[in-house]
């Protein structure tokens, strides 16, 4: 009887044991997104841009724009254009790059309470046909006066976004360094008269059915 | 004692079939979740009615074949022009090949010993997910948008990468061209030399465009590389070309000219030598768990027949002893079948059915106004393939580029042709 039993509890332990077999593959389920910090060495790496970025880096450049006196302390306050037009993507992150120009742009004038002047550039053929009803007679004028011409900008924002990708076939582990450069550009002398850069790094890795 | 152990034997195992009944009954279900993110990406946008059944297969198989279903149902917009349906369908592909999967559930049981591969949520093979960067980089292209198609081209090269074999790695020569392409026509040539750089170390023999060059012709051939199972269960996952006539060669003529057209990438052969994959491991395992107990039932089995054999020869308690013996290898035995049995270590073998299987690539300098080609196909034994010519008519504007895709025969996979 005793035989029978140890007999059993072999044959059991023995199916239980395969059933559970190890496979010699390291972290399966795979590992949720993580920021890692850029000035230090990465696990592996990649990922995208997301919200929090986006906010972060908007904000640090409003706070930088505000600190420097040739945009926020003139007598006169310059007149800038700030949108995507000359903010080009040359890495592998798919963004509407619109999402931080426009926050940048609505975050520095709400910040500099008029000691910058914002020129909504994208909205010309808007304004060029608003202009011309007016002129034509065909709407009346607005309370304000008609000017000769639309405002001509002193400074344009251009830029720069950049990537860095690596892949480690073995582990599956992707890590994108991802480099956003903005600067202000004089528009009579081209002298770049402010620039930011914000750069992060993140280290993604798939489920192991996935590699 | 025995017929007590044989009684919670089949106790257990009949919980054990209740709970699978019960799992079967609590089928998750996804249809909603993907027609509100259809509905959502689509924005009311009317369906076009030949890809309507496309667009209720797509809702109606759920999460798990939402890249799938989308990568197939953007290539037939793709090829019937509806350049916009087709962008936001590659789209919802693009975005669930960038999610990154842990701890998803249905990743987790796709890995178990009891579920096939193909529970998870389609991704895609490397060839397939560089293919849904290529499409939505030529609908950029077409719109004009160089920039963006470019990020697209960079992300298949990328995608590449993830074939395993050092050997095989960021080989697409057709994305590097792409790349360059864009690059030249944003006027940053260093970094267009930068890409044909990179693309003449893979076709040495292929042609760069200048800056001249003012139309590009992508003419695509042949039928989808196709997945299929082999080895114990299935578990094996292979690759081949797909089933039926093809052009390998394609010639077009501007006012009796002939120009070169070049086969740029061969989307079979890139699938055919993505590598091993670290899953292809863990099926494996579990095939060689499948082989294993199913021997070790047979085993179990045989020698439960012997040892009942044995016992009627024997007498008395000896007899006894052995006939308990026997039902308990009996027992046993059929535990091991039963997960033998539900073991699946079967692979997945969902693929981009409608994919072309050649990408051919002609450039140009045309002058601004209205032009006329036609594009003559040739097999493998240079036989003129006349039901594929094509007649085509553009207008080349004066400033920028035009960009002509073709799709010689069309390869629909909700529509029919």
């Amino acid at each position: 009887m005793k035989y029978r039993r140890l007999c059993f509890l072999i044959l059991i332990l023995t199916s239980i044991i395969n059933c559970n077999k190890k496979y010699d593959l390291e972290n399966a389920p795979g590992t949720p997104t993580t920021y890692v910090d850029p000035a230090s060495k990465g696990k592996v790496t990649g990922a995208g841009i997301e919200s929090k970025d986006i906010i972060s880096m908007t904000d640090q450049m409003v706070r930088d724009m505000l600190a420097n006196p040739r945009l926020a302390a003139c007598k006169e306050p310059p007149r800038i254009i700030i949108d995507s037009e000359y903010f080009i993507n040359e890495g592998t992150v798919r963004i509407n790059k619109n999402l931080i120009t426009d926050r940048l742009r609505v975050e520095l004038n709400r910040a500099s309470q008029g000691r910058m002047i914002f020129i909504g550039r994208h909205y010309m053929p808007m304004i060029d046909k608003e202009r011309t009803l007016k002129r034509e007679g065909v709407v009346s004028l607005g309370t304000k006066e008609m000017t000769q011409a639309t405002l001509g900008a002193d400074y344009r924002l251009g830029g720069r976004m950049t990537t860095l990708d690596e892949i480690n076939v073995e582990t599956g582990m992707i890590e994108r360094y991802v480099q956003i450069t903005f600067e202000l550009v004089d528009l009579e002398t081209g002298e770049i008269v402010w620039n930011g850069i914000y750069s992060f790094a993140k280290a993604a890795q798939d489920d192991v059915i996935y590699r | 004692m025995l017929k007590k152990f044989i009684k919670f034997i089949i106790i257990v195992n009949l919980v054990i079939a209740l709970q699978v009944i019960n799992a079967k009954k609590r089928k998750i279900n996804t249809t909603d979740e993907v027609r509100n993110k259809v509905n959502a990406i689509l924005l009311q946008e009317e369906i076009p009615i030949e890809l309507k059944e496309g667009f209720e297969i797509l809702i109606s198989e759920g999460e798990r074949n939402l890249v799938l279903n989308s990568m197939r149902l953007g290539l037939d917009a793709f090829q019937l022009n509806y350049f916009d349906i087709a962008g936001k369908l590659l789209d919802i592909a693009i975005e669930g090949i960038e999610t990154i999967y842990a701890n998803n559930p249905r990743a987790i049981k796709a890995r178990k010993l009891w579920y096939e591969e193909g529970m998870k949520d389609f991704k895609g093979e490397p060839y397939e997910r560089v293919m849904a960067y290529y499409y939505r980089g030529l609908l950029y292209m077409l719109e004009g948008k160089y920039e963006d198609a470019g990020i697209c081209f960079r992300n298949g090269i990328l995608q590449d990468a993830f074939a395993e074999e050092q050997q095989y790695r960021c080989d697409f020569a057709l994305l590097y061209f792409l790349e360059g392409w864009c690059w030249q026509k944003m006027n940053q040539i260093s970094k267009a030399e930068e890409s044909f750089k990179e693309f003449k170390e893979f076709r040495p023999d292929a042609p760069v465009p200048s800056l001249e060059d003012n139309v590009l012709f992508i003419i695509e051939t042949g039928p989808a590389p196709r997945k299929l199972a082999d080895g114990i269960g299935h578990y094996e996952l292979k690759i081949f070309r797909g089933k039926g006539e093809r052009a390998v060669r394609v010639v077009l003529y501007n006012n009796d000219k002939e120009i070169k057209v070049y086969p740029m990438e061969d989307i079979a052969w890139q699938a055919m030598t993505r590598g091993g994959r670290k899953f292809d491991k863990i099926l494996y395992g579990q095939a060689q768990f499948k082989q294993d107990t199913a021997a070790t039932a047979s085993f179990l089995t045989e020698s439960a027949n012997n040892a009942m054999l044995a016992s009627s020869l024997m007498r008395g308690s000896a007899s006894s002893n052995m006939q308990g013996v026997a039902a308990g290898m009996a027992v046993v035995g059929s535990l091991v079948t039963i997960a033998s049995i539900k073991a699946k270590p079967r692979a997945d073998t969902r693929y981009w059915d409608n994919l072309p299987e050649t990408i051919h690539i002609a450039f140009l300098k045309l002058s601004p106004g209205v032009h006329q080609v036609k594009i003559k196909f040739f097999d493998k034994e240079n036989n003129e393939l006349t039901f594929l010519e094509k007649q085509i008519e553009f207008n080349v504007p004066s400033t920028g580029e035009k960009i002509i895709y073709i799709r010689s025969p069309l390869n629909l996979k909700y529509v029919s042709n």
